[in-house]
């Protein structure tokens, strides 16, 4: 009997979600994690990166589109549909985090393992102790009383002490400083070493890819602007720079631009710099340059007036 | 599965001892002042706030996102919720028994089998009314919109309780008049209260699996 | 086997982790046989990406320095000694051209240099 972890190709597998309830906007959008790599999530708050994890894990339902975690020999369900036995199990190998804990407040950091612990057939409380002891998480306290830090940190321990193929983090990072950002990337490539799992991670802090995602998906109110390898976002955009007004022709080309009193800028496809001519600058688009001016483009174009 | 659900639901209720405490009190203060026996139908009308519990904590802790990344189906959580919450009204009432044997006991009164039985079919239907009819709401709503709504079963007991009190049935005398009326068939009586009750609390469960089911977290 | 990476250099991460491997190969440092480290557990070591390693990886196999071989990783093949010799003369001249402009900017004398030289010698 084979412990039912090998060779699935796709950690996440999923197509068309949309959602329109409750002004959480998601239209038409897709994921992809091969196994064994890292995707991370980006876009501005409010774009959907929340509302597409929880369409994952079934906590949100979406009117169309469907998903399939760890394997593509999963039954690809219903994304409108809720709970079947067999998605519940799955769960067994993946572990969450979201930007906020989600246990009771008055529960004994101590007693976590004896309460959670017996769901899944995995769980190490000595791993558990041991992450715990590595994060600095004080034990002998109530969760109410855990800095954010703490609490993500915990999250992460628990997370990780059931051994989860896959992890899902939504905004890990945001509101903690800078050293414990840095603990939590090291766990998160300590996780990676293993070829069986993989991670995707949501962010509105752009240099969090940086180093860490093989594939980013940038999402822009509810929709999909970029998705694949980082390599691919770089070699895919350039940035521009020029004097004075852009010409007619090629300011359709540059997405997201910008005038300023001296000139204008924008993030351009590499395709299209053949528009440019030698009177503009165009150099390479760093990831939070693709990730503003994308955004940027949904916006009416403006001229930055004086405060 | 459930088994553990149950586990994690008395746990959160075992850390909130004040409020256990507090609805003790109130069933032997009440008590006392009727008649003993009383207890045992208090101890199931306590229940209206027992129910409740679980699903502030819930609301606190979003602990709906817990079960949803727990390896459970939305199901086993109302299956487990509604387990957990028969199993803490029963023990509620077991002690309401022994409260009354107690207090009548203290009093020097005679214990009436006939009426102990009697406020223990009315404790299992108060029980059942009150739980099946909260819970489907909690589930739909959550704690914080749902309390006003479930206030309904604790309201309906307060108004047949004063009608009880007014129409002289709440008195030893009272309860002595009724019981031979449903003297007869004591047991006939007992399996279809029992009955009863398991039919409501099944319709119930489905309804709150139902509106769980479509919850958005 | 100690490898060092700069970000802020023009020269993409990818490129830097292949000089590395090469340089490795040429002077010895790997065998032919030998395994390069292991992908994953060096892309967490160097605290980049895992594609980016295995970018790396990848080429050097197409380059042929080394093979992928499902199962165990990436072997060093063998390198034409002729071409060891090519790569290691190349370094040698660029060092020698390095220590020149080095000692011609702090004004030493041949004599000087040469003293220098000796004592680097016998200190490795």
């Amino acid at each position: 009997m084979t412990d039912g972890r090998a060779g699935a190709e796709f950690a996440i597998r999923a197509t068309g979600l949309t959602r329109r309830a409750g002004g959480f906007l998601l239209d038409r959008v897709d994921v992809e994690l091969p196994t064994g790599y890292v995707l991370g999530m980006v876009g501005a708050n409010g774009a959907g990166k929340t509302t597409t994890i929880k369409a994952l894990l079934g906590l949100v339902t979406c009117e169309a589109g469907s998903v399939g975690l760890l394997g593509s020999d999963v039954a690809v369900r219903d994304a409108n549909g809720s709970d079947t036995a067999d998605r519940a199990a799955r769960k067994e190998r993946i572990g969450v985090v979201l930007d906020q804990p989600f246990l009771a407040p008055r529960w004994h950091v101590r007693r976590l393992g004896r309460i959670v612990g017996p769901f899944y057939s995995r769980w190490d409380q000595d791993r558990f102790d041991r992450l715990l002891r590595r994060f600095r998480v004080p034990t002998d306290g109530r969760v109410e009383s855990l800095s954010r830090g703490q609490g993500t940190k915990l999250s992460l321990a628990l997370a990780l002490a059931h051994d989860p193929d896959l992890l899902i983090l939504d905004e890990p990072t945001s509101g903690l400083d800078p050293v414990s950002r840095a603990d939590i990337v090291d766990l998160v490539r300590e996780f990676m070493v293993d070829e069986r799992h993989s991670v995707l991670f949501s962010t509105h802090i752009t240099s969090d890819l940086e180093g860490l995602a093989d594939y980013v998906q940038i999402l822009d109110e509810g929709t999909t602007a970029f998705r694949g390898g980082i390599d691919r976002l770089h070699e895919e955009f350039a940035y521009v720079r020029g004097v004075g007004e852009p010409d007619v022709r090629s300011a359709s080309a540059i997405i997201g631009l910008r005038r300023s009193r001296n000139g204008f800028e924008g993030l351009i496809r590499t395709d299209d710099s053949a528009l440019f001519g030698p009177e503009t600058e165009i150099t390479a688009a760093t990831t939070d340059d693709v990730v503003v001016h994308v955004a940027r483009s949904h916006r009416p174009t403006d001229t930055e007036e004086a405060l | 599965m459930i088994a553990r659900f149950i586990t994690l639901d008395l746990h959160g209720l075992l850390a909130q001892p004040m409020r256990l405490v507090v609805g003790l009190g109130f069933i032997v203060l009440f008590s006392t002042q009727i008649t003993p026996v009383f207890a045992v139908p208090m101890a199931a009308a306590f229940t209206v706030v027992m129910v409740s519990t679980s699903f502030l904590a819930d609301e606190r802790g979003r602990l709906d996102i817990l079960y949803g990344t727990l390896p459970i189906s939305r199901t086993t959580v109302v299956l487990g919720r509604y387990a957990s919450s028969v199993l803490v009204a029963l023990v509620a009432v077991g002690l309401g028994d022994v409260i009354a044997l107690i207090g009548l006991g203290l009093k020097g009164d005679a214990i009436d089998g006939g009426t102990f039985l009697l406020m223990n079919l009315v404790a299992v239907a108060i029980l059942a009314v009150s739980l099946g009819v909260q819970l489907p709401v909690f589930f739909a709503l959550g704690y914080t919109r749902a309390r006003v709504a479930a206030m309904l079963p604790a309201l309906i007991m307060l108004l047949a309780f004063t009608v009880a009190q007014s129409a002289g049935v709440l008195s030893s005398s009272g309860m002595a008049d009724l019981w031979p009326r449903v003297s007869a068939a004591p047991v006939v009586l007992s399996v279809l209260t029992a009955a009863a009750a398991l039919a409501v609390l099944i319709a119930s469960a489905l309804a709150a699996r139902h509106v769980y089911r479509r919850r958005q977290f | 086997m100690r490898i060092l990476l700069t970000s802020s250099s023009a020269v993409p991460l990818y490129e830097q982790i292949k000089d590395r491997m090469r340089e490795a190969v040429y002077t010895g440092e790997l065998a032919a046989g030998d395994l390069l480290p292991s992908l994953r557990r060096l892309a967490a070591d160097l605290r980049v990406s895992i594609m980016t390693v295995t970018r790396a990886y990848n080429d050097l196999a197409a380059e042929g320095l080394v093979t992928n071989e499902q199962g165990r990783g990436f072997i060093v093949q063998p390198v034409d000694p002729g071409r060891v010799k090519q790569v290691l003369d190349e370094r040698l001249r660029a060092a020698a051209n390095e220590f020149v402009r080095a000692a011609r900017a702090s004004r030493l004398s041949r004599d000087e240099a040469a003293g220098l030289l000796d004592e680097e010698w016998s200190a490795q």
